[in-house]
Order: C-alpha cells, then structure tokens, then sequence
C-alpha cells in the first residue's frame, strides 16, 4: 500500500486530527482520476474546480467547529443518473446529452447537508441497463484489475472509481444487481438496500419497483457511514419507507455468535457457476462460521425463475419509464424531421443505445394487449412467491449467503453478442431486487487474480445485520484490503 | 329498474348512450404535483419538473382529492372502494409529457352508483316544437347508473394556430397534471333530452359538494357519448364514442346526429362500425375520427411509483358528516316547508347559488312565495340577459328583502320595483334609498289619486261614454292614463277601484 487514504473511515479520522484537509482530500482524489481514468474511463464528469471551493469551505467550517457531519469534506462520485442542480445527467445515454438538471436529487441534497463534496459523475450502462458498462456513449469502463476485463454494470464507474481509490466512497443504482455485481468484479464493497429506504426522487428510473440507490466503498465501517447519510424517509417518493433509520454504526458490534447463516442450495448447484468462485465464497462462510454463525441450509425453490421475471417486470416499467425521452423538451432531438412522427421515432432511434432498445421494445410486448396476463402477470406471481420463498427462508436464518456472481469479471466485449448470457449472469442478485430485501457484497479472495464477492442478503430493512457480518468478516480477512496491481 | 317508461323511438330504434364525464377537481395544486392549479396563466407557468417529466422525477398524491372523490361517491349513491390503484396508460403525445397518464383503471376509487333524473314524458313519433308551456305531463323520474368514477391527470394543451405556432405545435402545459374525475354512467340514457338532464343533474351535483366549478367554456366539464342503436327487445347494437363535447347545446346535437346517421346506416341495411366520432357544430353532422381497429394498445399496468389508495370507513364517515345537502332533498325541502310547486322548487335548486340567495333572503323576510317569485322572474332574467353568474350582481339577501317588502307592502309598485331591482343587481344599494332618490315611492294618498282620475275623466268623455255603453276595455286606456300621470307611482289595484267607483258615481 501507498500512502493514500484506503478507507472513508480514514480520511474523516484523518481531517478530525487535522493531518489532513478536505482540499487535500480533493486535491488527492484529482490527482488519482488524472493518474488512472484515461485507462479506466470510471469517471465521466469531474467537479474538479467546484470540489476545491467546496473543499475550501468545509475546511472553514472545520476550522469554525461547525462541521456539518463527520464526512464533512469528503470526496465521493455520485453514479451518472442522479440529478444534481446545474450540472449535466446523461444515464450514458446519447438521448441526454447535454441535458443539464434544474433540481438536485434527494441523495445530492443530503450528502450536502452532510458537508460531502461531490466530485462527479461515474459511466454506467445507459440507463443502468447493462451488467458490464460497455452500453455507454461515452465508450466501455475498465477493470481496474484488468483493463481487458468489464468492471461490471450497471453501477460500473463507481465500482472502478472506488476498487482504484480515486474516491473512498461512490453511490451506485441496483435494479438487479448492479451495484453488487460491480463490486464483486472489482473487489469493493457495495450495498443495495432495502427497496425503498433511500429516496428515488431525482434518480433517473429505468425499473421503478426495483431501483435503490445504495454505495459503494471498500468497507463495510465505511458502507454504514455513507448508508446513513443517504437513508431516510422522503415525502416525494411514494415509495419510500417511513421507518426510523438506525444507528448503523452502532450496528457494528463485531459479534455475530449465533448468527443464521442460510445457504440456499439452489445457489450452489447453479450449474455455470464457477468451481474457484465457489470455493471461495465457502470459505468465506467458513470464516463467518468461526466467528460463531451456524450454517443452515434453506430453500429458494422459485430463484431459476427470477432472471426470467426480472426481465419481463423490469423491461415493462422501463418501455414507459423511458417514454419521456420524446425529442420534445430536453435532450437529443432528431434534426429535419418531417412531422411528429418522425421526430419521435428518429429522436429515439438515434438516442438510445441497442440494449436500450431492446428492453423497450421487449418491455412495450410484455405489457401489450393479449400478451399482458402470460408475461408481465405471471412475472408478478413468481415475484410473489420469490417473496414467499425468502420469508420461509429468513425464519430459519438471519442473513443468507450466495456468490455475488457466477464468474469474475469477464472479458469486454465477451458477452456484447449474447445478451441472453449476459441476462444469465444476474442469476444471484436478482431475486433480493424482486423481493425489495437488502444485500451486500463483500470481497472474499480472488480467483486468476480477479475479485470474488460473497453476497449476504437480509430481511427487509434489517441493514443492521448485513453491515455487521460483513464487518466482522473484514475484522477476519483482509481481501478487502487488496487492490488491483494493473494500475498506477 | 321495473317501471321503466315506455322505449322512445326514433325511426323505430330504440338509442341506448351512455356517458363519460371528465370534471376537473377543485384543488390548490395538480393531483401528482405542487403546481398550483389556475386558469388563464401565461401558458408554461404552472409546471413544476414533475409536471415537465423531467428525469428522476416522481409523483406524489394530492391528498386533498380523496376528499373530493369521497363527496362524489356518497352524492352518487356509489361504493368508495376501501383500495383503488393508479395505473399507466402509455401513448405519445407532446401534450403528455411522460408519454403516459396516470389514470385508475381496474381499481377506481368509486364504483356502483346511481343517480336519479326526470326525464320529459317523451311526446312520441317525430320530434317536433313543443307546445306551450304549461301543458307539459308530469315528468318522469328515472335512474342512471354510474359504473365508476375514477381519478386522472389532465393532460396539456396542444396549441395549432398557425398565428402562434407556425406551422409547428406549441405546447401549454399548465393543464398538464391538473386532477380529473370521469364519471362513466351505465348505458341507461336513452334519448339525447335524457342524456343532458343526467348532464345537468350531475353538474349541478358537482357543484353542490364543492368538487368541481365545473365550467364548460373552461373545459371543466367534458363529455364523450356513447351511442348505439337497436330495434326494441334486440342485444345492444355496436357503439360509436363521440368525443370532447363541451356545452349542453352541442350533446345534445351531438347525440342527435349520431343517432340519425346510425339510423341511416341500419335503414340502408349497412352495419355501424366501432369508431370514435367528431362533432362538428356548424354542419351539425358527426364523421369518423378513427376506427377501433386502429385504436392505441395504451398498455395499462399499475404505476409503480405509486402505492395503492386506501380509504378507511372512518374517512367516509368524516366526509359524510360534512356533506352538504342534495339538489333533490333540497328541492323536497323547498316544497314541503316553503309550500313551493314543485316547478319552483325545481328551478330554485338547480342552481346552489341560486338555492342558498333564496334561503338567505327568506331569512331576512320570510315570504317564500314573493322571493319565489322575483328570484325566478327577475333574478334569473337578468343573469340570462348579462350571461353572467348570481355571484357577479351586486345583489345580497339583505337588499333583495327588503325591496320585496316594499312591494309587497305597496310602497313600491311592481313596475318601480323593476326599475329599482336593476339598479341593486348593477351596483348594489339600499333599495328604500333607491326608491327615494328617483322619487319611485307609491302614492298611497288615494285623495290624489281621486283627484287625478276626476281629469282624466274629465278630460276623456268619449271613452266615459264608450265604457258606460259596456266597453269594458276603455277602462284599461282610463287606467294608463292616470298611471301616467302619477308616474308609475300609484297602485294599479288603487287605480282601478277608484276609477271604477268614479266612472259609477258620476
């Protein structure tokens, strides 16, 4: 290790003994996105000029002992489709460009109450639609383990920008996976709340029921400080969950005697999943059970369903979600077109990327009449029962363990003409989506010098439990601590 | 409904319509955004990024109309579904700018109902003027189902005037979101006289409960019918839907039309074809706007950034509690405890403002049949003849009282009592004080009157002598005579005694 901050939880100790001040941080986080993004293409906007006046005024604010909260001056990059004020959202997509938001999103609005300084923007695929960040206009993000391989996606810049420590902390999406399964392939730590618990106002939807903002960092210490920044009941998104948020630091008692671990066996008898990535995500729950959990086993009978009905639910919300993107009043807008017909169909042809359209156009069959009760209903049933199984499962244990992904990251471009394969790969993450449940990855060792994670999913609303397992797994091993060596 | 009045038929069919009712809701704000809700801004000044579809957007209930959509139901005898859910309809249009409205769909939040319209006695076989008034039968009393009513978003305007737009579209999107209710009746009405009774029954309800202004110039209020023909006893023949019609005038056209051109169609032995009709008002003939085969897939699903409605029995019961009184048990209540005929009554609670002028007026005099009386004669004539509403006179219960009281106690004659009215309905007043500076008081005096009528005699022998050879109707010249020379001032009743008992006298 070099002599870069590695954790969040450092830079604040860091800035509250005054070894260090938040222009410094910013300074730093500037010098590592020139060192390493025109080799990871992670970051897509940085705030560089409006983060050092920032910087400088929580080091006044520092200096006053008025400090907004402890993470007061601290960098973090905030995922491509969440609207800040004045600033430029693009989701990846050629549809947005040069769309500037006249409003922030509830996660920008209370990271600044919190006095973090927001350095930017990370690539993803566009629309959060994607599981390798290669669908994005602004070209594929990198693995910073390995420059050939995907970092993941949809949440992919974020996973890249924090596993190469240009920030400590990054605030990624999860509709099926796509905070997780980034984190998984770059060796961070990512976790998606329960649904509902942080704001989706100003996150741009691509699935409604399914999105949840959620963040990226390198420990779980670190996941519970930015989780309870961002967390809370908000009065303008309907869905949002009215309940208390608790004290998720307090939550890391480093005590897990007695823990249920449930290890579902239709997750490790998934036939394509990886025997290397297995065994290290056993060994993983072996260490969770020398720290005094008990392995149970449990049953998800209906999870060989969950990637069919993920995406069958998901595109039916994005084909209208992304019916706004009309040419008509912000974005790209198609030029010498003839009537409105026109403007709609060549604006739209000519924003959205080809995953984009082919989950519209599957989302807009799954909905049409005739169609509706044998896709898009039935897909609604298996939800229910994917509810159902993991209620019977968390009876018997308290959290459960899965790999996070059947595979380490792949190669770009491996997967760009099978999408069918690349569906498969959300194997694992999508059902806690499908059910709203939390859950988190943790890095659990490597396999051919890629990333593994270990995915612990919970009850809803009990974060508590997830951070506090996968601290004491880090308070164990230090796979958390590797960094990629390709880079600078 | 058993005792169903005998089918009317046009051209031996039997017309079976039904109605869809768009009534916006009176809220401060839009039912999914905090923009306020106001009429005749500068277009794009009331939209909120919600309203605009910016990105990241979400919508959030107006709490305010479930009260709303609670007086409906209870006033349309309907069931408020304890759940009712939000749904997407998806098409594109400039004007909808998430490229879906938010509309109840399977769920609505009122279903079930039924209100109750009197239908003219239908007079049978060609539709002709009707007579004079005053020979009409008792009307009939009928009741249409409602199947639901559900709430919606508006959406914005399109505006095409080439003077504004070029040869492009402007977009005015202040309308964009504001709170709809569609109220759909069963396929009850049978005749377009019925279908604007039921028009102007639930309009009058909606303003009753303080839901809705419910103006049609301001697209408040607008209906689409639908329409199909059948010989009697047959199944229910295919419908056609006309839409946007926004006056009372134009349904009935509308329905009318419809119902002659289907009519021809069945005649030639031709098949009516599903399709959405336009009216057009000036050649008052309905044409195919597009045809249901050609109809949108709006691809409902339910909204998912929106948690089912729920209503509690206990929000019921709060609404009900407070729920003003019907234009029905009004009128009953008009009749009964005012001993009105059941035509003022009618005419008297048509209007609630009208209904509570009245009420408020009685309280200051209570004479119901005099205030009956110039509310519907003179009230009623002069908002006609100004097109405006009661609310715009300058007229109170107050001032209104009290000029009754002066006619009725013979200090302003009838004729006086017009002239001073109108000048309380233009700008208001003391009517006493009215009366007074133009010198409009009565003569009560009959010893001045006597002298009067003693000239005019004088001064007319020839219709002395025409009246005592038995031409009665002289007395009537003998009486404007006298009238004119007391200014209108004298009691005609005065007038008359006195010159009879002169003309006998002398």
């Amino acid at each position: 290790m070099d002599d870069r901050a590695t954790s969040l939880v450092a830079q604040r100790d860091a800035l509250a003994s005054g070894t260090c001040s938040s222009t410094e941080l910013i300074d730093g986080a500037v010098d590592r996105h020139d060192q390493t993004n025109a080799s990871l293409n992670a970051v897509l906007g940085l705030r560089a000029e409006a983060a050092r006046a920032e910087a400088k005024e929580s080091d006044v604010r520092r200096a006053a002992g008025e400090l907004r909260s402890p993470i007061d001056g601290i960098p973090i990059l905030l995922k491509d489709n969440m609207v800040q004020r004045d600033e430029p959202t693009t989701c990846s997509s050629r549809i947005l460009e040069g769309y500037v938001s006249p409003y922030d999103s509830c996660v920008v609005e209370k990271l600044q109450a919190a006095g973090a300084i927001i350095m930017g923007r990370t690539n993803m695929d566009e629309f959060a639609m994607g599981s390798s960040t290669e669908n994005s206009v602004h070209g594929a993000a990198h693995n910073p383990w390995d420059l050939e391989r995907a970092c993941g996606g949809s949440s992919g810049g974020s996973a890249a920008s924090v596993a190469a420590d240009i920030t400590q902390a990054a605030l990624g999406s999860d509709t099926g996976g796509s905070i997780r399964q980034p984190a998984s392939f770059c060796g961070v730590t990512g976790i998606k709340p329960t649904y509902g618990r942080v704001s989706r106002w100003g996150l741009v939807a691509y699935a409604s029921s399914l999105d949840q903002i959620g963040c990226f960092t390198h420990t779980a210490q670190d996941a519970a400080i930015v989780l309870q920044t961002i967390a809370g009941h908000d009065e303008r998104d309907s869905t949002s969950i009215p309940d208390a948020v608790p004290d998720y630091s307090a939550a890391l008692t480093g005590d897990i005697r007695g823990l249920k671990v449930g290890l579902p066996k239709e997750c490790f008898e998934t036939e394509g999943t990886d025997p290397e990535v297995q065994e290290r995500v056993r060994a993983g729950i072996a260490e969770l059970e020398a720290a005094g959990a008990e392995a149970v086993e449990v049953n998800l009978p209906h999870t060989k369903y969950g990637v069919a009905a993920y995406y069958l639910i998901a595109t039916a919300e994005a084909s209208s979600n992304l019916a706004r993107f009309d040419g008509a009043r912000y974005g790209h807008r198609a030029s010498g077109v003839k009537d409105l017909k026109e403007m709609y169909e060549r604006s739209r042809s000519e924003g959205f990327g080809a995953e984009v359209k082919r989950r519209i156009m599957l989302g807009t069959y799954v909905l049409s009449a005739g169609y509706f009760d044998a896709y898009y209903k039935k897909a609604q049933q298996v939800r229910t029962l994917l509810r159902q199984d993991f209620e019977s499962a968390f009876a018997k244990c308290d959290v459960i363990a899965t790999p996070t992904s059947p595979e380490v990251a792949f190669k770009l471009g491996e997967k760009t003409e099978d999408p069918i394969s690349m569906y498969l790969s959300d194997v694992f993450t999508v059902s806690a989506n499908l059910a709203g449940i939390p859950g988190v990855s943790v890095p659990c060792g490597t396999s051919a010098n890629m990333p593994v994670g270990l995915q612990l999913l919970g009850r809803v609303l009990d974060e508590e439990t997830l951070l506090r397992t996968a601290d004491v797994f880090q308070q164990r091993t230090d796979h958390h601590t590797d960094r990629p060596g390709g880079i600078a | 409904m058993s005792d169903e009045p005998k089918v009317a038929l046009y051209l031996g069919y039997e017309s079976v319509i039904g109605l869809e009712v768009h009534t916006h809701l009176r809220t401060d704000s839009k039912l999914f955004s905090p923009a306020p809700v106001r009429y005749g801004d500068e277009p794009n000044c009331n939209t909120h990024p919600i309203d605009l579809a910016l990105p990241g957007v979400l919508p959030v209930l107006n709490r305010a109309v479930i009260d709303l959509a609670i007086r409906v139901g209870l006033a349309t005898n309907s069931t408020i579904n304890e759940r009712s859910v939000f749904s997407r309809k998806n098409y594109f249009y400039p004007d909808l700018p998430k490229g879906y409205q938010i509309s109840q769909y399977e769920e609505p939040t009122v279903s079930d109902g039924w209100l109750e319209i009197e239908v003219p006695v239908a007079t049978g076989g060609k539709k002709g003027k009707k007579g004079k008034q005053g020979k009409q039968a008792e009307p009939t009393k009928k009741r249409v189902g409602i199947t639901r009513a559900h709430l919606e978003e508006d959406a914005g305007k399109s505006i095409h005037d080439s003077a504004l737009a070029g040869s492009g579209t402007l977009v005015d999107l202040n309308r964009s979101g504001v709170a709809l209710l569609e109220i759909v009746s069963e396929p009850d009405l049978r005749s377009a006289a019925e279908a604007s009774a039921y028009l102007r029954k639930l309009r009058a309800i909606l303003r009753y409960i303080g839901v809705s202004d419910a103006d049609m110039e301001k697209g408040q209020f607008r209906c689409d019918a639908n329409i199909s023909l059948r010989r009697p006893g047959d199944e229910l023949g295919t419908r056609t839907e006309i839409k946007n019609l926004n006056s009372f005038a134009f349904v009935e056209a509308a329905i009318n039309a419809e119902i002659e051109r289907q009519a021809e169609v069945l005649d030639d032995g031709g098949e009516v074809v599903q399709a959405t009709m336009a009216f057009d008002s000036n050649t008052n003939r309905t044409s195919v706007m597009r045809l249901k085969e050609n109809a949108d897939d709006y691809r409902y699903f339910d909204d998912p950034d929106l948690i089912p409605l729920q209503i509690t029995e206990a929000d019921v019961e709060a609404v009900r509690a407070v729920l003003p009184e019907l234009p029905d048990a009004k009128r009953d209540r008009f009749e009964g405890d005012f001993g009105l005929s059941r035509m003022d009554a009618t005419t008297l609670t048509a209007n609630l403002v009208l209904a509570q002028l009245f009420e408020a007026t009685l309280e200051v005099y209570n004479q119901p049949k005099s205030i009956a009386n110039w509310i519907q004669r003179d009230v009623l004539q002069f908002i006609r003849d100004k097109d405006i509403e009661i609310e715009a006179t300058a007229l109170t219960p107050a001032n209104l009282a009290s000029l009754v009281e002066l006619v009725d106690t013979g200090r302003l004659t009838v004729k006086n009592g017009r002239e001073v009215f109108l000048a309380l309905a233009e700008s208001g007043g003391d009517p006493a004080q009215i009366m007074a500076e133009r010198s409009l008081e009565a003569v009560q005096d009959t010893g001045l009157i006597e002298g009067v009528a003693k000239e005019v005699l004088a001064n007319n022998p020839d219709s002395v002598t025409a009246y005592r050879e038995g031409d009665g109707k002289v007395l009537n010249f003998l009486m404007g005579q006298v009238m004119k020379a007391t200014k209108g001032k004298a009691s005609p009743a005065d007038v008359k005694r006195i010159l009879e008992s002169e003309l006998q006298a002398s």
